[in-house]
């Protein structure tokens, strides 16, 4: 055995090591989402005798046709479509106001600070720290006095008002980073408060919205706590459906229609993020450095 | 004397966030002392505002589920952040050394991040489930006796809840000190080499002590998310077998809206609120005060 | 053209005052360069002329108008940015277009005003192209152009050449310089350069810690400072500020200054000094410019009036031009700016002469000129 083992010799062991351990853990990242769709995509005889991770020998959709419109959540059979739906008109609203008043917020915080602006902020920051447990029983009081529990409103507006703390974060950092020279070269101008957003800071945010509405869009979509509190069998969103599913007790299990009702439930965030995943990393970055 | 109209324009910018100035007043500080006053009262099914002082607390801590649910906050938060911190520093340190495909390992890496902890949760607790699950998988390889029953097993079930939220987490940690590796001056790391210094050694006494400041920031976000977990237990295992993972956010949940007893959730989420605040508090104040030593 | 006079102006942040008691006054035309060191609140000042901080007290009046409180709109300002503050997303027409189509001009109002202001900045060919696309000279001169388009009453500058190379920044500096002939405005300057300073202007401020230590033409802080930081503020390389004793031979006054073989070079001094006789006997600081310490080549109609000074060269600089020699004075280093002909090695002796006449004193704990 060689005691000298050459430099070069020691990079490429060292290479394949790194590359080797880099593709397990890659391995052990994508299983479960390989399970979800080879489970889905199995009748429910291969499920029981087969195993886990053996590719289906019978493909059949039949599970996500069951899962979409047939399977029984709740008291109803209708599959997971009609909460589905529910997700995107609760979705949809709160991502766009939410952002666009962030946007508005961020403006202000970055570029025309006033007296208690920087501490208003800071208990605006604070906000995106607090366990919603902790406003869930004042919420459902106030919701339920406004009869708000019925409509999908009641969850559109728990959405954006929990959801400005982060948008404002988002903006303002990104407005902070731009040159205030270029505000007051407008001031002097002549343009005031709006016509310097609009004309001025809007035509380069468009980054700074993608990042923003993409990760409302996930946090909304995903959100579960809101939903199986605020919202009545009629408004439930599609993540306390597929939970009702999944631990219904009073049916048969069937695993395959599992699977798939839970395909469908990722489908959205999971194609934006496979879409625009540049733009879902910045917003993890920008949300983790407050 | 300030013009009427330097007035008004002084004053737009107020106006515009001034309602969410109004909004984050009443729906959040205002909402936690709401929450806090219902603590204090007997309320059960509804608001009674009947005031009994500290009763609920006490009530609370002499609970034998709440100090369950508090023990499982304890070992999943420490097995989860730290879990994820080594685990996430490692991917960090391979991608970042000039791997080709690093685009797509690092997508592989994260997308966990982009689904709900419902659905997380669902393939997990398929995946473990005891007699179909990867239990089988193993047994029908050749390993017979091997058991993985850990979800019904009602001491090992929140190890269950670590793995699956381990799974979800990494990537985002990994991301982040990705950024901070990429961040260290190449400089500091040659000037190490002519040292004379190995890489391992480099890695160990220069650049993870100098991710110091990204280390904080993922402890304090992921301590964040341990204290939120909620949805991944509600679907893996309900809480269960028993009580065996419940865990505070679990146990406000059934006390308010499950066994009727609004005055003691709320307790559990003033608790709830106390945690989060005696770590996130010092962290915010020291990281705003820095910042603004800075641009001044 | 319009003047402009500002009053007992102050300025605090929270409880820091960073403006004290500023009084301007300059006529219409007149190019002001406020000159100081980082900190100074040279910057605060210009915000505060813009409209773009408020201050605290005082007035500030353009011709006969009252601006003290209006907004920048509406003091008829034209401003030029350290990093030219060009609108990223608009092409270099539509950054001069801005401001004019705000103020609501016709179409052929601003397209003549535009064709104007790219003449007179030579960056006709440049008008559809987008900042990105610039160098930073260009840049500058669309940001110049820009507020040329504007015609307000008064142009001001902060620190407009810091961002450029150094030999675009004396070609710039020449082309404000045309600039103000062409436009005849009042401009208001704000650099911490002091070559920049003496170079355009038509009056300096000279500030330090929020006050101005002196308010004059450049020919009159050069030669005739009224205080330490003014005199060692302008002038480079500085002036020489050596500890001496006054001391009185007769009528006449004459002071030490021992080179570093502790030999005595006794100067006498023949300017007129009226306060110079409280001194005598006591430490001051004498105050020489370099230039003033020469080796007797140079101007023949002076040298009746250079005494010689015997000193040791520690070391020299040569530049081409000129050489700097590194004396040590009253155990203090000075340096002689002295031509580079029939030049002594460094360690070596050299007879200098001193032109007294220009020497300056200052007390020593108020650090005024002593006159």
């Amino acid at each position: 055995m060689n005691i000298l083992i050459k430099d070069k010799t020691l990079n490429i062991f060292v290479r394949i090591l790194i590359y080797t351990l880099l593709i397990m853990c890659a391995l052990y990242f994508l299983i479960p989402i390989f399970v979800m769709v080879i489970t889905s995509l199995k009748d429910i005889y291969e499920i029981k005798n087969g195993n886990i991770l053996a590719l289906p020998e019978h493909i059949t959709f039949q599970p996500w046709i069951e899962a979409w419109s047939e399977a029984r959540i709740g008291s109803n059979a209708n599959g997971i479509k009609p909460y589905f739906i529910n997700s995107i008109f609760i979705t949809v609203p709160s991502v766009l106001i939410s952002s666009v008043i962030g946007a508005f917020n961020g403006y202000v915080f970055a570029k025309w600070k006033f007296k208690g602006s920087e501490l208003f902020f800071s208990f605006l920051l604070f906000g995106t720290f607090i366990p919603f447990q902790v406003i869930l029983l004042p919420m459902s009081q106030t919701l339920g006095t406004f009869g708000l529990t019925e409509n999908v409103a009641g969850l559109i507006i728990v959405h954006i008002i929990y959801g400005l703390p982060f948008t404002t974060l988002f903006f303002r950092n990104f407005y902070v980073s731009i040159p205030t020279e270029l505000i007051n070269s407008a001031k002097i101008d002549g343009a005031g408060f709006l016509k310097i957003f609009l004309k001025i800071l809007l035509p380069v945010s468009l980054p700074i919205f993608m990042v923003c509405i993409i990760w409302q869009m996930t946090q909304i979509w995903n959100e579960f706590l809101f939903g199986v509190t605020f919202a009545d069998a009629s408004t439930q969103p599609v993540t306390v459906a597929l939970n009702n599913l999944i631990n219904a007790t009073s049916s048969v299990k069937k695993y395959n229609v599992d699977m798939a009702a839970a395909m469908i439930a990722v489908a959205p965030t999971l194609i934006a993020y496979i879409v625009s995943g540049k733009y879902f990393v910045k917003g993890l970055m920008a949300g983790a450095v407050k | 004397m300030k013009s009427k109209l330097k007035y008004f324009e002084d004053s737009i910018p107020k106006f515009i966030v001034s309602p969410t100035f109004l909004i984050m007043i009443t729906f959040t500080y205002g909402f936690i002392i709401w929450n806090f006053v219902l603590s204090l009262t007997n309320s059960r099914l509804l608001p009674v505002y009947t005031f009994v002082g500290f009763k609920q607390y006490i009530k609370l801590f002499s609970d034998d589920k709440w100090w369950i649910a508090l023990q499982n906050l304890f070992i999943f938060s420490l097995l989860f952040i730290s879990t994820c911190i080594v685990f996430g520093l490692l991917l960090a340190i391979f991608i970042d050394q000039k791997v080709r495909f690093e685009g797509i390992f690092r997508t592989i890496y994260l997308y966990p991040m982009a689904l709900s902890f419902i659905a997380t949760g669902t393939v997990w607790q398929w995946m473990l489930n005891p007699g179909l699950g990867l239990e089988k998988f193993v047994k029908e390889m050749g390993f017979t006796d091997f058991t993985f029953n850990w979800i019904v097993d009602p001491k090992m079930a929140i190890y269950t809840i670590v793995i699956a939220a381990i799974w979800q987490s990494t990537g985002f940690v990994m991301i982040l000190l990705l950024a901070g590796l990429r961040g260290i001056n190449s400089e500091v790391v040659n000037a190490a080499k002519i040292d004379g210094a190995s890489m391992p050694k480099i890695y160990w006494k220069i650049i993870i002590p100098q991710l110091r400041p990204v280390f904080f920031s993922s402890i304090i976000i992921l301590l964040h998310i341990a204290i939120k977990t909620f949805d991944l237990v509600i679907v893996m295992t309900k809480g269960g077998p028993g009580y065996s993972t419940i865990l505070p956010s679990i146990f406000m949940y059934q006390n308010s809206f499950a066994r009727n007893q609004l005055a003691y959730g709320a307790s559990s989420a003033m608790i709830m609120l106390l945690f989060v605040m005696i770590f996130v508090v010092p962290y915010l104040y020291n990281e705003l005060r820095s910042k603004n030593e800075y641009s001044n | 053209m319009k003047s402009l006079t500002i009053d007992n102006l102050y300025k605090s942040y929270n409880q820091t005052e960073v403006l004290k008691g500023i009084n301007i006054s300059l006529e219409p035309g007149e190019f002001l360069v406020l000159v100081g060191p980082s900190g100074c609140g040279k910057s605060t000042l210009l915000s505060c002329i813009a409209g773009l901080e408020e201050l605290t007290s005082g007035t500030i009046h353009l011709g006969k108008k009252n601006i003290t409180h209006e907004s920048p709109k509406n003091r008829e300002l034209a401003m030029v940015f350290q990093s030219y503050a060009l609108y990223p997303n608009m092409t270099v027409r539509k950054n001069i277009e801005f401001g004019l189509k705000i103020s609501k001009y016709s179409n052929e109002e601003i397209e003549l005003r535009v064709q104007n202001a790219a003449q007179m900045l030579q960056i006709e060919n440049l008008l559809n192209r987008k900042p990105s696309q610039l160098s930073g000279g260009q840049r500058q001169r669309v940001a110049i152009a820009r507020s040329i388009s504007r015609e307000p009453s008064m142009y001001l500058f902060d620190e407009p050449l810091s961002n450029l190379d150094a030999e675009l920044r004396v070609r710039m500096r020449a082309e404000i310089k045309k600039l103000h002939k062409k436009v005849k405005k009042t401009i208001v300057y704000v650099t911490h350069d002091q070559i920049e300073a003496m170079t355009l202007a038509d009056k300096i401020a000279i500030m330090h810690k929020g006050k101005i230590q002196q308010f004059d033409t450049p020919k009159k802080v050069y030669e005739d400072p009224c205080n330490l930081f003014t005199a060692g503020f302008i002038g480079s390389p500085s002036m020489n500020f050596i500890d001496v004793t006054i001391e009185k031979d007769g009528d006449k006054f004459f002071i030490n200054l021992k080179n570093e073989n502790s030999e005595d070079n006794y100067i006498y001094l023949d300017a007129e000094y009226k306060n110079l006789n409280e001194y005598v006997g006591k430490t001051v600081i004498a105050g020489l410019r370099p230039e003033h310490i020469q080796n007797g080549f140079r101007d023949d109609k002076i040298t009746n009036e250079l005494q010689s000074l015997n000193a040791n060269i520690s070391f020299s600089e040569l530049t081409g031009a000129d050489a700097f020699l590194f004396l040590k004075l009253n155990d203090v280093d000075a340096i002689a700016r002295v031509s580079p002909d029939d030049l002594k090695d460094d360690g070596e002796n050299i007879e200098l002469r001193v032109w007294a006449k220009k020497i300056l004193f200052f007390d020593k704990d108020s650090e005024l000129r002593i006159k």
